[in-house]
């Protein structure tokens, strides 16, 4: 079994105690009520969209550097996981908005600067599927990742830099303990899940690519032949 | 109480579900796709070795 499985385990079993936790045990929101849960999946879901971007953007630079395919398996993984967190944020940001908002889009600073990023990374993810050199296709990868991440941090500086919708920074000061812990609980299952989607999204990648495949019925590289 | 929102179920139901489904199909995605390039990387190699 590939070790990333536990990763995985860990990550759903943390989901689903930190979702029984604030859907069951943790208080309603006090102007929001039970609509007021949403903030259980929603932010740990944002946190790591922005976490493992980070990720990509590192890895990126690493790439430019290393110019091995592993590098690039890698980066293709996490942009994998950043683009879909960031559509899985989106979704569920709209649909907090409309009970909250009354409406379920709006061209708010923090709105427009994460679909930004959602297009930006899913955008990633066509461009490289329309190249065929690999060579072409990691360096174009790791270059338009350092380009989109710029939206990164504007993202998480939107709300204070201009004037939104959405609430500021919540701290553990200014929350209820009982809802810091699924909070917490949930944002480390997502983390989890995050890399274990981006690990298995690299082996995929190196897979397809062949690269480092031998002629031998296995493969001796163990992130291909799941032995790692 | 004035102001607060009463209900919502609904809203919750869709982020939760929504977000677990994309999770999910994802995942079943990915793995059906890396398991199939597994064996395609198996059955090259094994012709190569005959």
């Amino acid at each position: 079994m590939d070790r990333e499985h536990w990763l995985g385990i860990a990550g759903l079993l943390l989901l689903i105690g930190g979702s029984v936790f604030g859907l069951l045990i943790a208080p309603p929101e006090k102007y929001m009520g039970d609509v007021g849960r949403i903030l259980y999946i929603h932010v740990p879901t944002a946190w790591n969209a922005l976490l493992i971007a980070t990720a990509a953007f590192v890895i990126a630079i690493g790439s430019l550097v290393k110019r091995s395919p592993k590098w690039d398996a890698a980066l293709h993984g996490t942009l994998a996981t950043t683009a879909l967190l960031t559509v899985m944020l989106l979704i569920q940001g709209a649909i907090w908005a409309k009970p909250t908002w009354g409406v379920y889009w709006d061209w708010d600073p923090r709105l427009t600067t994460s679909a930004i990023m959602g297009v930006s990374f899913a955008g990633l993810l066509a461009l490289r599927a329309s190249l065929d050199d690999p060579e072409r296709r990691a360096t174009w990868t790791a270059v338009g990742t350092i380009i989109a991440y710029v939206d990164v941090p504007i993202v998480y500086m939107s709300i204070k830099w201009w004037r939104t919708l959405h609430q500021n920074f919540s701290t553990p000061e200014t929350v209820n303990e009982m809802m810091v812990i699924p909070l917490r609980i949930n944002a480390f299952a997502m983390l989890f899940i995050g890399i274990w989607l981006s690990v298995r999204m690299a082996r995929l990648s190196l897979a397809e690519r062949g690269a480092a495949v031998p002629t031998a019925p296995a493969s001796a590289d163990p992130l291909i032949a799941g032995r790692a | 109480m004035e102001g607060v929102i009463v209900g919502g179920w609904g809203y919750v139901a869709a982020a939760w579900g929504i977000s677990l489904g994309l999770l999910l199909g994802w995942a079943v995605v990915l793995n059906v796709r890396l398991a199939a390039a597994r064996a395609a990387a198996q059955d090259e190699g094994a012709t190569d070795a005959g």
